[in-house]
């Protein structure tokens, strides 16, 4: 009876013995939410469609946004913080803000120099701390 | 006796700014502004020194609150539960109230710690020193009950996504025999150590809101309907009316936590929230912008502050990784920290605990005063705030670690784990909390189960434990009950 509350703890398969029991515990979960979202669906039948996005979504700035983040990481990769920051803000505020109204163009270029400028000084050369 | 000057409150009011700086940018931590800071002070005496720390220290653990009330991104890891309550308010208009709250919280957090530290630092340190594996073991799964009672109306997801967190956790090298484990092939380098906190935090709470604000056109207010023209609740001290148990108790169970070692600090504001709510007389107003919320995970995290150097002086033990850092401090002007430390060194002890009272007040008052200029942030438009943000985001990710490219890549990774779990209706909390708990519970687990060759029955075998058993019980039948009622009403 007592080896029934037992664990070997053999130490070269150690690593594994509690993501074991954390994936045994996520499986258990996971089938009462999958029955449960069954029997929600039997209660109230399929009268309204579900969307993934929300309505009237902007594919633009949603997509933009992740295709100008991964461009950044390269950026930065390629270049340095300074030049790759300020080509980014740029583009990002322009995603955000919109290209249209010739203020708008003006408060991006502003805001997407002097900010990365601001923090290359402050964390880069007053606190040394490293950036990319 | 002890030393303080001019010099003393300069520096100390120096450090607390800074610290508030770093705490308040999400990605930066009291930890590094300690580490950036500490060879700055191989030019001042130590009794300087400590009031520059210290107030680092202080400020970079209270600054966490100011984006985490007012954009809903926690600054630093134990000011998630800030955001519980805190934007809810704000977002109702009320986040010059809440932001004074939660300094004020702040304020009773730190000072409580301090007394604590002052009173009980040798009795403390002997009884947290006897706390085993399975007590620590016992204390995460207690803490980890919060889950449930986070996930009321829809607890299967909100455990799911918990240990889903833990899983996550579990990633890189397991310690014990230095073996990788569920990491694919191609990335056992980069994940070696699994993934970094503070990357896995930005992303999971400001990359996936800033997809999320990109879907909806980047035009959702984050104040709602206009609030800010009408009347709004104002701060008065008032507020902390019948709040007075729970600031002691919060505090309590944030400085008992900073006094375990190895027990991560963020536990300890999670905790403190979960018991807040379990004794709440409205706990179904709690993560809807309660007061009690706020309060309580406030106070526990800066209870963390004099918590975390009750074994550091008292056993030469650091509590976190800023007060490790501490230690370093010390040692550069040659001082060893232990048991000997205070009948040695009586006049650096109560430098220490002068420094500690005075930069809770500094940090109260350079908060406290000029919120009113803080609190304009939520009137930034959205499209020109997050920009700023996602460049904020990448410069903490990529300098955690000092400089790994890999970090902003995680930071990207988890911004889209944190979009699509509000896409399938999986809370990011319970998530989030499972993944700071998850390495220190498989430790636990795993050396209380070595220490006993195995046998289960170890985990019920210690009185300390047994009592910890009875509250995770209480916890969790108080859970189901609330979940069942919310399920009822819904």
């Amino acid at each position: 009876m007592a080896d029934l509350f037992k664990i070997n703890i053999t130490y070269s398969t150690s690593h594994m013995l509690f993501p074991k029991i954390v994936m045994g515990i996520l499986a258990v979960l996971a089938i009462t939410i999958v029955i449960q979202e069954l029997k929600k669906k039997k209660e109230c039948k399929a009268d309204e469609k579900k969307c993934f996005f929300i309505e009237g979504f902007d594919k633009v700035k949603l997509f933009g946004s992740l295709i100008l983040f991964v461009g950044y990481i390269f950026a930065m990769e390629w270049t340095s913080f300074l030049p790759a920051s300020i080509v980014f803000m740029m583009l990002f505020n322009l995603l955000y803000a919109g290209w249209h109204s010739k203020k708008s163009i003006i408060v991006s270029a502003v805001i997407s120099v002097f900010t990365p400028l601001l923090v290359w000084y402050l964390f880069g050369i007053v606190f040394n701390i490293t950036l990319p | 006796m002890f030393e303080i000057g001019i010099l003393h409150i300069a520096v100390a009011l120096m450090g607390v700014v800074v610290g508030i700086v770093f705490g308040a940018i999400p990605g930066m931590t009291a930890t590094m502004a300690l580490a950036i800071f500490l060879p700055l002070t191989y030019a001042y005496d130590l009794h300087v020194s400590l009031y520059l720390l210290l107030g680092l220290y202080v400020g970079g653990i209270s600054g966490g609150l100011i984006p985490a009330i007012l954009i809903n991104i926690p600054g630093t890891p134990s000011s998630i539960t800030t955001t519980f309550d805190g934007y809810p308010m704000a977002r109702r208009g009320e986040g010059e109230r809440a932001l004074r709250i939660g300094i004020t919280s702040s304020l009773f957090g730190g000072l409580f710690s301090l007394a604590v530290l002052w009173f009980f630092t040798p009795p403390l340190a002997r009884m947290a020193i006897k706390f085993s594996a399975v007590e620590k073991f016992l204390i995460i799964v207690f803490a980890m009950t919060v889950i449930a009672a986070l996930s009321k109306g829809n607890m299967s997801r909100g455990i799911f996504a918990g240990f889903l967190g833990v899983m996550t956790a579990l990633v890189g090298t397991f310690n014990d025999n230095n073996m990788i484990r569920l990491v694919p092939e191609f990335l056992r380098v980069e994940l070696i150590y699994g993934f970094s906190l503070l990357p896995v935090l930005i992303g999971l709470f400001a990359i996936s809101q800033v997809f999320e604000e990109a879907e909806a056109c980047m035009l959702t207010n984050r104040v709602s309907g206009g609030l800010l023209d009408k009347k709004v609740k104002k701060f008065s001290f008032k507020d902390l009316k019948g709040n007075f148990i729970n600031i002691v108790r919060s505090s309590a169970i944030g400085t008992f936590m900073g006094i375990l070692p190895g027990v991560g600090g963020s536990a300890a504001s999670i905790l403190a929230y979960a018991q807040t709510k379990n004794f709440s007389k409205k706990p179904e107003e709690l993560g809807k912008g309660a007061v009690e919320g706020l309060v309580s995970s406030e106070s526990a995290n800066n209870g963390l502050t004099g918590g975390a150097l009750v074994p550091l002086l008292s056993l030469g033990i650091p509590g976190d990784s800023t007060t490790a850092i501490l230690i370093g401090a010390f040692m550069l002007q040659g001082i060893q920290v232990g048991p000997l430390f205070i009948t040695q060194n009586p006049d650096i002890w109560n430098t220490i605990l002068l420094a500690l009272l005075v930069c809770n007040f500094l940090m109260f008052f350079a908060m406290f005063f000029p919120i009113k200029l803080i609190s304009k942030i939520i009137m930034v438009p959205n499209c020109r705030l997050y920009p700023i943000i996602i460049l904020m985001c990448v410069v903490g990710a990529y300098a955690i670690n000092s400089g790994v490219m890999f970090d902003v890549w995680t930071l990207l990774l988890f911004g889209i784990v944190g979009y699509l779990f509000g896409k399938i209706r999986l809370p990011i909390p319970p998530y989030l909390i499972g993944f700071i708990l998850g390495r220190d519970l498989e430790k636990y687990f795993i050396d209380a189960l070595k220490g006993s060759n195995g046998y289960l029955s170890v985990f019920f075998s210690r009185p300390i434990g047994n009592v910890v058993w009875v509250l995770i019980a209480l916890s969790i039948i108080y859970a189901i009950y609330d979940n069942r009622k919310t399920a009822k009403t819904a």
